[in-house]
């Protein structure tokens, strides 16, 4: 049985040597082999946290032509797929023109406000001097105002 | 910091309250126009009836005129006009205005104009510069910019600095 046993793999190895693996994966059905692969099997028995513990990100941004990758990328259909308005809303950009907007608007009235109130003291400081007053002794606000200042 | 006078709280002057009630009556006029020409429009639609009438109109009119003042002067111390001129109705010693000084200044209002709007002057000449409604219903009228100062243009606030006259209008 010894002699045999040694006879056989002498022999096995020859024919493998012989054999040109061209003809024997064209015997092969691939498609069918693949059929019975379970890929979810195989996926369950990969380490990913280990497998990207392993890749070096750096050398692999560095192998990476941003310049090459952004030629082809298609711009015009990426703005396409863009929902600006949702964009623009949420950057906050609408609040801070309605702010600006409201603080132009109250610029203005203040503006003229002031105007306004230039004109009564112009008026007043006049009156005062026709009725010979003491601007010192006219009182300027009321009682609880005054201490408010 | 901007080198310009505050007046917030200072007892306001003629330009200001003139302005102020100038703003008033044209928003009630603007007001009492739309609201007379819709109710008008639907009255002569439905019922073919016109409410164009002399009568019923002044005393629409004053009806109202009085609750925009009352009301706007109640609940918020201050017209809309006054709101935009940044004035506020106080009582005579500073404090909020209550419903009833509000109902004083608005019934005592018409004392003010009727005699060729003599009630008007002593807001010129008083020292407070109180019309005769405010003597009337225990009020004044202050400057009140809300959150902001009420402030006299830098040029003139300069001026009044210079005179060392306190800046009051």
């Amino acid at each position: 049985m010894a002699v045999l046993g040694r006879l056989a793999g002498k022999v096995t190895g020859r024919v493998v040597e012989s054999v040109q693996p061209d003809v024997i994966l064209s015997h092969i059905d691939l498609d069918a082999l693949l059929d019975r692969i379970d890929l979810n099997r195989l996926l369950d028995r990969i380490d990913v946290e280990r497998l990207v513990a392993r890749i070096d990100v750096e050398d692999l941004m560095d192998r990476v032509d941003v310049e090459r990758l952004l030629e082809r990328v298609d711009l015009d259909r990426l703005v396409e797929r863009l929902d600006v308005e949702t964009l623009v809303r949420r950057s906050g950009l609408p609040e801070v023109v309605v702010e600006s907007q409201a603080r132009l608007a109250g610029s203005v009235i203040d503006l003229v406000r002031r105007q306004l109130a230039g004109l009564d003291a112009v008026l007043n400081r006049g009156v005062t001097r026709l009725l010979r007053r003491d601007p010192d002794s006219l009182p300027i606000a009321p009682r609880l105002l005054e201490d408010s200042e | 910091m901007s080198g310009r006078l505050t007046v917030t709280g200072h007892y306001a002057g003629a330009v200001s309250r003139a302005t102020a009630t100038a703003l008033d009556l044209l928003l009630i006029a603007t007001t009492f126009t739309i609201g007379l020409a819709g109710v008008n429009l639907l009255t002569t639609s439905f019922w073919g009836v016109s409410v164009r009438r002399a009568l019923p109109a002044t005393i629409a009119v004053v009806v109202l005129a009085f609750c925009y003042v009352f009301g706007f002067l109640a609940i918020a111390g201050r017209t809309p006009g006054q709101g935009i001129v940044g004035l506020r109705v106080v009582r005579s010693d500073g404090g909020p205005i209550r419903a009833g000084n509000a109902l004083r200044w608005v019934v005592a209002f018409p004392f003010s104009v009727v005699p060729a709007g003599l009630g008007f002057v002593p807001i010129v000449f008083h020292r407070e510069h109180r019309a005769l409604h405010d003597l009337i219903a225990g009020t004044a009228v202050v400057y009140d910019w809300g959150e902001r100062p009420a402030e006299l243009p830098g040029p003139l606030s300069a001026f009044l600095a210079r005179h060392d006259d306190g800046g009051s209008p």
